[in-house]
């Protein structure tokens, strides 16, 4: 400790370690992408892990500095490490700066660590696949990207690995982009993200105009600013009066409000909430280890990382901040609805990841940051090892299924349990922990987070009053800005409603859960009848080798395929089964990251169990970067009372976990099925409806999707007979008839173009012939009086009336003077004007006659110096 | 004595343009080239009479000796049906060129007749009048000249002196012009197919003559 | 002494650069074209001498002279190979046959 202590002296100013830290996995995709093809598997795999797992050791020992700084003062410990300056504006400067501190540091172990483990299992997973380099510089592409969303210190940088999370994920989305679904699902990743990052920039620049900064300390000091009011027109300001009168009207919104919804609609992409999720189950296509790592652990929870971070803007707007907790409550029961129908073992994952972010949301929404970011981390650790299990479990059915669908069917799957064991514990553990069984990770965290939703009330008017006066917006005073705080709470009814739809998606969670549970590791194996000894004869084991034997197109029509089927599929059953292999348990490198993950979502809980009278270290430790959000939140009790309303929230988390336990036990073990069959065949719609993912697909397609379509059509007429027919017909036209007349002078003889450099010269040459009589009017600095200069010339002769008399000076002779100065007595008064000739006569005998008009200003101190500007020269 | 610098400036004066409008005017390019070494000897005359002894020297060695010679060869080389013996333009094109020029030369004329009567260019008077240097005045009438003007002594120090680079360098242009002349002129005939004993040269056949086209 | 003046040589060589250059124009024949730019070269050649006699202290305009009756042999030399191609290619020598860049 002391010697990591020596080597950073002064790491609140400056500390190089980040640099290390985001380099490392930069230099991995530098040179697994440039080089990955002659490095060979083992130097990809070296350069990949080791990068990797040097990124980790320096997030340890960045954690453990951090401890050891945050343990000697008790305030918010940020490492800094500016890079350079990115931008200079005007008012303030964007710097490249990355800073680590509490919450950034928890990120950042869990993005190294988890991202370590994952890497490890791919190096199995991927082993046979042909593009591993290019795979492996994805990968650490994207932990880089994520590293600098983490560690990014102001919303430009973070906005950067933002972006760059999201090019990773639409690659490795579509890795196996030879088929076509695999690429449409990672351009709709791509493009859902693309509408929230549209509400991230507006965020950032409002932020900018209203708060002046955009790091997190300078917004944190000023977010008050945002405390004023903004009008909003619904389509934009300017528009013709005709239009209907509520196009015209402004609404006032607040900004904070303004700011935290634009916020979070940049969340909501990129962490899959409604109604931006529909990209996240499509994802799925990509391979098993990416999913894991970046549509489980990882960057689609950016979003709560992003809203936690912002908590200050947040806190700021009620209105926002139910939007968040009721956005991420909907999504929790929205998702787990269709998770519980779903066949395949990945999309029953994705949906439940897109309901346990809504559960993480739902925990910043009511103020509890630490608690969101609590579940982050337990899910982190549980939905990783859930995900590497369904890949482990895949890798087993690709011995002898090659479809990629039907390998991750879990119809097809069932006994496992006995070929697959170190997957069994795995997958049995992570089920506990995401399901909430008593003293797991994900019982910790869940609970926390329903109890929180129960009791926290967001009152910002108690801190708010200390607002006034320091960063509150100018130009409100003071008795405003109280009627505009006390108007800032949350209705006790949302938080109800919030504690009950995560209980109810709780319930669903464990009851969705188990049934992939019990599907895939208990009964009898459904694959292909297991002969002990066979042999493949025909296909090698070649796992991602796609061979299609039944063409699907897109995932839904498959789906719907399906859907006439019952839960078990009778399509493999009446079909002659084939003869296969026993299942065989995945290779060391993919199961011992399994279960390290494993073991973790069954006790990292313990760092933050305060519910069970440990101390909450996790929360203590996140506590100085929420500081100023904790005294805007209230309880509705406190003391004992509050410890009663706990444990009530962890009584009814423990009966969720029975009751949806205990209901798929009873489905999918006791009855083998049939109540599910049963229920199916009573609501046929309402599975097909289900099955389909409520068709918010098709929703989407119907209306966005064709408002879009209709609108590129117009374009494309407009084009093709507008802009093609007619404008480009008439620049064609032109084009052509500037080509015909200029095919005239390009004929291609030499003698043609040397008439055109004959005229070229004959310019030259009038322009030496004719004469120059351009006056230049000087003033003499000594005497005040004008001089006027003729130009000089071979040959050239002059004769001037400077005199005024309209008779040459001297008589009609020519002289060789070519300047004349004007004497006082004949030089303009104030206010007037007089014109002077002068006729040049060049070598040819041409003549030029000049007229020179001065006029001096009235203005009686004017020097002649104005008089000159003042000169008009006619012909 | 006095008048013999002047008449030699006449006399060559009168030898290069109508040896110069022999060369463009004659029909035959025979012709031309021997009009053209008029030219060029006329062109001499005036080194001497500038006192540039030297460059007339290398004028009469290089053009006459050389380069007409070279065109001669040239035209030897290509023989009568080489040179066009009929213009094929139009009398209209014809026509509206000569007037153009006629037109061109009766402006240029006027111009220098004025500018030559303002200068007093033809006042014999005061050809003689020794006039500074440097001032404004006309004609510009010459100095005595130094004695090493244009001798082979004072033009080879100021070559070898501060011209040696450019000197050297047009040394190489020679070079390259050598080489580029060897590389443009040679036929590229297919062994088999050339007689043995035919002129590479002569437009004997179809084949040689549209060899480079293909 | 009667002595020449600078302006007259510079009035012959404007006439010589002018019939040369009217001679490039008009002629269609290569090897005549050739003879006129030689014209114009030579033309040149006499201001530069003349104004050299006018500034006697130095070489200057004589050395450049000296240079442009290298780079004219050079020219002509080269000038002379084009129109043996050209003829080669043609049968002819007339400037206005040599038009393949046309199509």
């Amino acid at each position: 400790m002391e010697f990591l202590s020596s080597l950073f002296p002064s790491p609140e100013s400056s500390f190089p370690l980040l640099a290390v830290i985001l380099g490392l996995p930069a230099l991995g995709a530098l040179f697994n992408g440039v080089f990955g093809k002659r490095l060979g598997n083992d130097g990809v795999r070296l350069m990949a892990l080791a990068t990797v797992f040097g990124s980790f050791l320096g997030a340890v020992a960045t954690f453990l500095l951090l401890h050891h700084a945050g343990a000697a003062h008790e305030h918010h410990v940020r490492f800094v490490w500016n890079a350079w300056r990115w931008l200079a504006l005007d008012t303030t400067n964007i710097e490249v700066t990355f800073s680590v501190d509490n919450l950034s540091s928890v990120m950042l172990l869990v993005v190294t660590g988890v991202g370590f483990l994952i890497h490890v299992y791919a190096t199995g997973y991927m082993k046979e696949d042909p593009s591993f380099h290019r795979f492996f510089a994805y990968m650490n592409l994207f932990i880089f990207a994520m590293l600098i969303l983490v560690l990014g210190d102001s919303l430009p940088i973070m906005f950067v690995g933002w972006e760059g999370v999201g090019l990773c994920s639409y690659l490795l989305i579509g890795f196996w982009f030879e088929d076509s679904k695999n690429a449409a699902a990672g351009s709709k990743a791509f493009i859902a993200n693309r509408i929230g990052d549209f509400g991230l920039l507006v965020a950032m620049a409002m932020i900018l105009h209203h708060v002046g900064t955009l790091s997190w300390h300078g917004m944190d000091a000023q977010a008050g600013q945002l405390l004023t009011n903004v009008q909003l027109w619904p389509i934009g300001g300017g528009l013709p009066s005709w239009m209907p009168a509520f196009l015209l009207k402004p609404r006032t919104v607040d900004a904070a409000t303004l700011v935290g919804l634009m916020l979070m609609l940049g969340c909501a992409g990129k962490s899959a909430q409604i109604p931006l999720y529909v990209w996240l189950p499509d994802a799925m296509a990509g391979p098993t280890p990416v999913s894991a790592l970046i549509h489980a652990a990882t960057m689609v929870t950016a979003g709560v990382y992003l809203v936690a971070r912002m908590n200050f803007v947040f806190m700021l707007s009620p209105t926002a901040m139910m939007v968040v907790a009721g956005v991420g409550a909907l999504t929790a029961l929205f998702a787990a609805t269709i998770g519980l129908v779903q066949n395949d073992i990945k999309k029953v994952l994705a949906y439940s990841t897109v309901s346990q972010l809504g559960f993480m949301f739902m925990g910043v929404g009511v103020g509890a940051f630490a608690s969101g970011i609590f579940h982050l981390v337990t899910h982190a650790f549980f939905k990783a090892a859930l995900f590497l299990c369904a890949g482990c479990v895949i890798h087993a059915m690709h011995a002898r299924v090659h479809d990629t669908d039907a390998s991750q069917d879990m119809r097809n799957m069932g006994g496992l349990r006995k070929h697959m064991p170190r997957t069994f514990f795995a997958y049995t553990a992570a089920t506990l922990a995401i399901a909430g069984f008593p003293l797991t990770a994900g019982f910790f965290s869940k609970d926390e987070i329903l109890f929180r939703g129960l009791v926290n009330r967001i009152e910002p008017s108690a801190a708010l009053k200390q607002l006034v006066g320091r960063s509150a917006p100018k130009g409100l005073n003071h008795e405003q800005l109280q009627g505009l705080i006390s108007s800032l709470t949350t209705p006790s009814w949302f938080h109800k409603a919030v504690f009950i739809i995560g209980l109810v998606a709780a319930v669903l969670t464990a009851f969705y859960m188990f049934r992939s549970w019990f599907l895939t590791f208990f009964g009898d194996f459904r694959g292909w009848r297991i002969v002990p000894g066979w042999k493949d004869t025909g296909h090698g084991h070649d796992e991602h080798e796609h061979e299609h034997e039944h063409e699907h197109g897109h995932g839904h029509e498959h789906e719907h395929e399906h859907g006439h089927e019952h839960e078990h599929g009778h399509e493999q059953e009446t079909k002659h089964k084939k003869d296969g292999p026993v299942p065989h348990e995945a290779p060391d490198s993919m199961t011992w990251p399994v279960v390290i993950l494993a073991v973790l979502a069954l006790f990292a809980g313990f760092v933050n169990a305060g519910s069970i009278h440990l101390t909450p270290w996790f929360e203590h430790w996140l506590s100085p970067v929420f500081e100023g959000s904790a005294k805007m939140l209230a309880t509705v009790q406190t003391g004992e009372a509050l410890h009663k309303v706990e444990y009530g929230a962890m009584a009814g988390g423990t009966l969720a976990f029975l009751i949806g336990a205990g209901a798929a036990w009873w489905v999918y073990r006791a009855k083998g099925g049939e109540p599910a069959r049963r229920a199916a065949d009573a609501a046929p719609g309402l599975h097909r409806l289900v099955l389909d993912k409520w068709r918010i697909d098709e929703l989407y397609e119907a209306t966005v999707i064709g408002f879009l379509d209709s609108l590129a059509d117009t374009s494309a007429w407009v084009d093709k007979w507008i802009v093609d027919g007619i404008i480009a017909k008439l620049t064609s036209a032109l084009v052509a008839l500037a080509g015909s007349v200029l095919r005239l002078v390009q004929n291609g003889k030499v003698q043609a173009y040397g008439a055109v450099m004959v005229a070229g010269l004959a310019s030259v040459g009038a322009f030496f012939v004719l004469p120059h009589g351009k006056v230049v009017v000087n003033v003499d600095p000594k005497s005040g009086n004008y001089v006027l200069h003729a130009p000089p010339g071979i040959g050239y002769h002059y004769r001037w009336d400077v005199d005024g008399d309209d008779k040459w000076d001297g008589g009609d002779s020519w002289t060789l003077r070519a300047v004349s100065d004007v004497r006082p007595a004949n030089a303009p008064g104030p206010g007037e004007s007089r014109t002077y000739r002068v006729e040049v006569r060049n070598a040819f005998g041409l003549t030029k006659l000049e007229l020179v008009t001065l006029t001096r200003p009235k203005v009686d101190k004017s020097s002649p110096e104005r008089a000159m500007n003042d000169k008009g020269v006619a012909p | 004595m006095s008048y013999l610098g002047p008449a030699s400036f006449y006399i060559c004066s009168l030898l290069a343009v109508s040896g110069a409008l022999g060369t463009v005017l004659s029909r035959n390019a025979i012709r031309s080239a021997m009009c053209l070494l008029a030219t060029i000897v006329g062109i001499a005359g005036l080194y001497v009479a500038l006192s540039a002894q030297l460059l007339a020297a290398v004028q009469l060695i290089v053009y006459a000796g050389a380069v007409v010679v070279l065109f001669v060869f040239v035209i030897m080389m290509i023989g009568p049906s080489g040179s066009p013996t009929r213009d094929n333009r139009t009398f209209k094109t014809r026509a509206a060129g000569a007037g153009l020029f006629a037109a061109a030369t009766l402006v240029a004329l006027g111009l220098v007749w004025k500018a030559a009567a303002l200068l007093n260019l033809f006042d014999m008077s005061t050809l003689a009048k020794k006039t500074l240097k440097g001032a404004p005045s006309f004609p510009h009438v010459f100095d005595p000249p130094r004695p090493d003007l244009g001798s082979v002594e004072g033009l080879g120090r100021a070559l070898f002196g501060e011209g040696m680079v450019a000197f050297e360098l047009s040394g190489l242009l020679l070079l390259v012009a050598i080489v580029g002349v060897m590389a443009i002129a040679r036929t590229r005939q297919p062994a088999s197919t050339k007689e043995p004993g035919a002129l590479p040269l002569a437009p004997t056949d179809a084949s040689s003559t549209e060899e480079p086209t293909s | 002494m009667i002595s020449i003046p600078l302006e007259h040589y510079l009035v012959v060589a404007a006439v010589i650069f002018a019939i040369g250059a009217c001679g490039f124009l008009a002629r269609r024949n290569a090897l005549v074209a050739l003879m006129s730019i030689e014209l114009m070269l030579n033309a040149v050649n006499v201001t530069l001498v003349a104004f050299n006699r006018w500034h006697g202290d130095n070489h200057t305009g004589q050395m450049f002279a000296f240079f442009i009756i290298a780079v004219a042999a050079a020219e002509a030399a080269v000038g002379l190979a084009i129109v043996l191609a050209l003829f080669r290619l043609k049968k002819s020598v007339r400037t206005d046959t040599a038009d393949l860049l046309k199509n």
